[in-house]
């Protein structure tokens, strides 16, 4: 049981904490079942309405700003001081940025003290698979917000209501240019028909969020598709009533859809969001979703060319149950092939990172400034976060992390905790087997045993293959 | 030739200490008083003493370690008693000449255990056995009620207690020693992919122009340089400690330990001139948990054993001497048949030390180190005046 619990704590976790592998080896895999609830984040630091607010403050003093730049500029010529203008702008982006820092810092913050390490992981790859770079200013604070209001609430539940939930979330909406995609016979379309449909996010919840490159839709897939969630949209900074998602009618493509040789009949007026919602819980209950996703879950989790019986076995429960993620994720953590000893995956830097600050359960005096210092270092190791740079995410494949580059910055970074994190009293090598028991190989126990002092033996530990591997 | 050279480096340092900003950093060292000062420099690893202090009197010295010695056969510093500094450790030769450097030869550190952890846990804690709570430099500048500062990121034992200490280290990565990358790379022996990458970036790194090693060099006599000009302050530190890891040497141990011994003797250079005209009245005390197997090993390096040898450096030392009873290297001398046999205890030097450079009593003294009676030689200048 304690081989098993070594690897429910590294494969589907974020490692162990000390003193955690013995209570997981009771039962490990009930240790992961209970761990299967939605997670919860702190939206005091900031939400969708409050991330709005700040994007209407700005508005305004930037168009206050507008109307006195006449007046500023006749003040110049009078030799007056000119407007604060410049200083207004830069302390937006600041204030912008500001707010991103201290949602990565909560949500690292979480990852290295959670009790749900499995449900987090699972957090991780669906924030990746619907990845958000920061494009633009509002992005700053929108891309975590996504992972904060869409995933975390549905992580168990039906595919379909994530994936609704995620294409509708503000972040999704503005990085794929969904706001202004308008339909050509739409009311705005025939006002002015310079304007038009934006395929980009059609385009990519085909290909990245559903059925998969090879899942079988045509370019006319993607126009339908386009067309269905024209109007979907987010609210204008000057209104007051609304913030975040606003369906606007007079956006919206008129008339039926075909996808995928289905029909979607027209809905007129205010429910006309429902004909894009019908399509996409299609989508999440197709057998090209199930297999695309259960195998890059597999993947994710397991190996990086998983057992074929393993994806079908998921990918059957998917369309048993309508894409539930509890029934998928049940089938995942019951099958044979989750569990073989050999440990398959590299650690993302992400993984890395919080498994080593759950093994010397990081306290830091001041949590703020060291987690940004932890977003540097995950940037020099190549997954800073938010910055995938691409709708379809950090690579999903070991290879991705495994460069010399970067295990040189893995050495680097651990040197550097090892120095600013003070000495524990637990020797190197019982916290070596607090962590792996008895799986770590000869070579590695002999290494760590031999290092010349206990700060070389714990990055040693750190470094050593089976901690890079899980 | 020697005495040339010699009397060369001393006009050099002159002209340092004449440059404008050293002169008003004198000056305010002046203002600084005389009060003396305690840097305490451990060497983590365990250094291997018969390197570094070669007992070139001793017939059997050969007879262990041939290929060791004949690297360094020219350029040694002679000392007294048949012993002669490495070859780069010029500045420990310098400070020989001027009377300023005491080497004890076959001390240990107390320590009844060849484990580097445990061995510098005892070596910090100066207690038999080890206390990661309580420091002996911390019990010591509690005594003579001092600021005591630790280069460092975390608050190494030696001065972890009831005295509160400084820390300070530049915000810089800390480095990845050659040492570490050698023990990574054994480790990665059963996984090809992790040892690729590894001997790639190493390959980078070299391709860099070494540049990362010459930084790495530096980063010492950088601290070292640092810790001076903290030292020499208006209210500055009374002691402080500097660390200097990668002295476990197992293998091709030659060429490492040149690179070694010259990254400590440019920190020992640096350390002063950092202190400057507070030299004077400093005493640097030199240790490492343990010494290393008499004979060479079939890999070109040393084991872990047992006696190593202690340096006391600085302005305040009345130096210019080899202490400590000399076990020899005779087979039948050897201690477990391998090591060079201790014959005194590090504290006991120690102890001496800070009896006669911050006046602690013998009951101050009893707290520092327990039941341990300080030598009985004159080791600061002004002792016993």
């Amino acid at each position: 049981m304690i081989q098993a619990a070594v690897i429910a704590v590294n494969r589907f976790g974020l490692g162990a904490r000390p003193n955690e592998l013995a209570q997981v080896a009771l039962d490990p895999k009930a240790w992961l079942f209970k761990q299967m609830t939605s997670l919860q984040f702190d939206n005091q630091i900031a939400n969708t309405t409050s991330a709005f607010e700040m994007f209407s403050a700005h508005r305004k003093t930037r168009t206050q700003r507008r109307k006195s730049q006449a007046a500023a500029s006749d003040a110049m010529m009078e030799n007056k001081k000119p407007s604060m203008a410049a200083a207004e702008m830069t302390n937006y982006g600041k204030l912008m940025r500001q707010t991103q820092k201290a949602l990565l810092v909560d949500g690292f913050w979480q990852s290295v003290q959670t009790s749900q390490p499995f449900s987090m992981r699972l957090l991780d790859f669906f924030s990746n698979h619907f990845s958000v770079s920061t494009s633009t200013v509002q992005l700053n604070v929108l891309g975590p917000l996504l992972e904060r209001e869409a995933i975390a609430p549905n992580l168990f539940g039906q595919f379909e209501d994530l994936l609704i939930a995620v294409i509708k979330h503000p972040a999704m909406l503005l990085y794929l240019d969904n706001p202004y995609s308008i339909g050509p016979r739409s009311k705005a379309g025939k006002k002015n028909n310079k304007r038009g449909l934006n395929e980009n996010l059609a385009r990519e919840i085909l290909e990245l969020h559903t059925l998969g490159v090879d899942g079988g839709y045509s370019i006319d897939d993607i126009q339908s598709l386009a067309k269905a969630i024209s109007g979907w949209s987010v609210s204008h900074p000057r209104d007051a009533k609304q913030q975040g998602f606003v369906y606007r009618e007079n956006f919206h493509e008129p008339g039926k859809r075909f996808v995928l040789g289905k029909s979607y009949r027209n809905i007129y007026g205010e429910k006309g969001v429902r004909q894009g919602e019908f399509i996409l819980k299609d989508l999440a209950r197709h057998p090209a979703t199930a297999r695309f996703v259960s195998h890059k879950l597999a993947q994710y989790f397991i190996s990086d060319n998983p057992d074929t019986a393993l994806v079908n076995a998921m990918a059957n429960t998917w369309q048993k149950t309508n894409g539930n993620l509890h029934a998928v994720m049940t089938t995942l953590i019951e099958h044979d092939s989750s569990w073989q000893p050999e440990r398959q995956k590299f650690k993302t830097p992400r993984e890395f990172v919080v498994s080593t600050l759950r093994a010397i359960e990081a306290k830091p005096d001041k949590p703020r400034y060291f987690f940004k210092g932890i977003i540097y270092h995950l940037t020099e190791m190549g997954q800073q976060p938010f910055e995938a740079g691409s709708p379809a995410g950090y690579s999903n494949h070991s290879d991705a992390w495994t460069g010399s580059d970067a295990l040189m910055k893995r050495i680097d970074w651990v040197n550097k905790l090892n120095a600013v994190t003070p000495k524990s009293s637990t020797n190197v090598l019982t916290l070596a087997e607090q962590l792996f028991a008895d799986t770590l190989s000869e070579q590695t126990v002999l290494t760590i045993k031999r290092a010349e002092s206990a700060k070389q033996a714990r990055t040693l530990l750190f470094m050593s293959p089976e901690f890079q591997r899980r | 030739m020697k005495r040339r050279q010699f009397i060369g480096a001393i006009g050099s340092s002159l002209v340092c200490w004449h440059s404008p900003q050293l002169l008003a950093a004198s000056s305010t060292a002046l203002n600084a008083g005389t009060r003396p000062k305690v840097v305490w420099i451990m060497l983590r690893g365990a250094m291997d003493s018969l390197h570094a202090v070669l007992p070139m009197g001793d017939p059997a010295l050969l007879k262990h370690r041939k290929n060791l010695v004949s690297a360094v056969k020219e350029g040694m510093h002679p000392l007294e008693r048949g012993f002669a500094l490495h070859p780069s450790l010029k500045t420990f030769a310098e400070l020989y000449q001027r009377k300023e450097l005491i080497t004890v030869v076959a001390t240990s550190s107390g320590a009844k255990t060849r484990s580097h952890f445990r061995a510098q846990d005892i070596l910090e804690s100066g207690f038999n056995q080890a206390d990661a709570e309580s420091g002996w430099l911390n019990r010591a500048v509690d005594a003579y009620q001092g600021q005591s500062l630790a280069v460092a990121h975390s608050l190494p034992i030696s001065l972890r207690g009831q005295h509160a200490s400084q820390t300070w280290y530049p915000d810089k990565f800390a480095p990845s020693t050659e040492d570490l990358y050698d023990r990574l790379q054994g480790m990665y022996a059963g996984d090809e992919q992790l040892q690729q990458s590894l001997s790639m970036g190493l390959e980078t790194q070299e391709k860099l122009g070494d540049m990362q090693a010459v930084k790495r060099h530096h980063q010492f006599a950088n601290l070292a340089l640092s810790c001076g000009k903290l030292m020499r302050a208006d209210n500055g530190p009374d002691c402080s400690m500097l660390e200097l890891d990668g002295w476990d040497t197992h293998q091709r141990q030659a060429n490492r330990l040149a690179r070694k011994f010259s990254e400590l003797d440019q920190g020992l250079a640096s350390l002063r001139k950092g202190l400057g005209e507070q030299w004077q009245n400093t005493a640097v005390i030199i240790a490492t948990e343990f010494g290393r197997t008499v004979a060479e090993n079939g890999t070109g390096g040393t084991d872990h054993g047992t006696a190593s040898a202690l340096f006391l450096a600085g302005g305040a030392i009345s130096g210019g001497h080899v202490y400590g009873q000399w076990p020899g290297l005779d087979k039948s001398r050897l201690f477990d048949g391998r090591d060079l046999a201790p014959t005194s205890d590090n504290r006991e030097w120690i102890a001496a030390l800070l009896a006669q450079h911050w006046q602690l009593n013998r009951q101050q003294l009893n707290t520092v180190f327990p039941q341990l009676s300080p030598v009985d030689i004159n080791l600061i200048k002004s002792a016993g005046v």
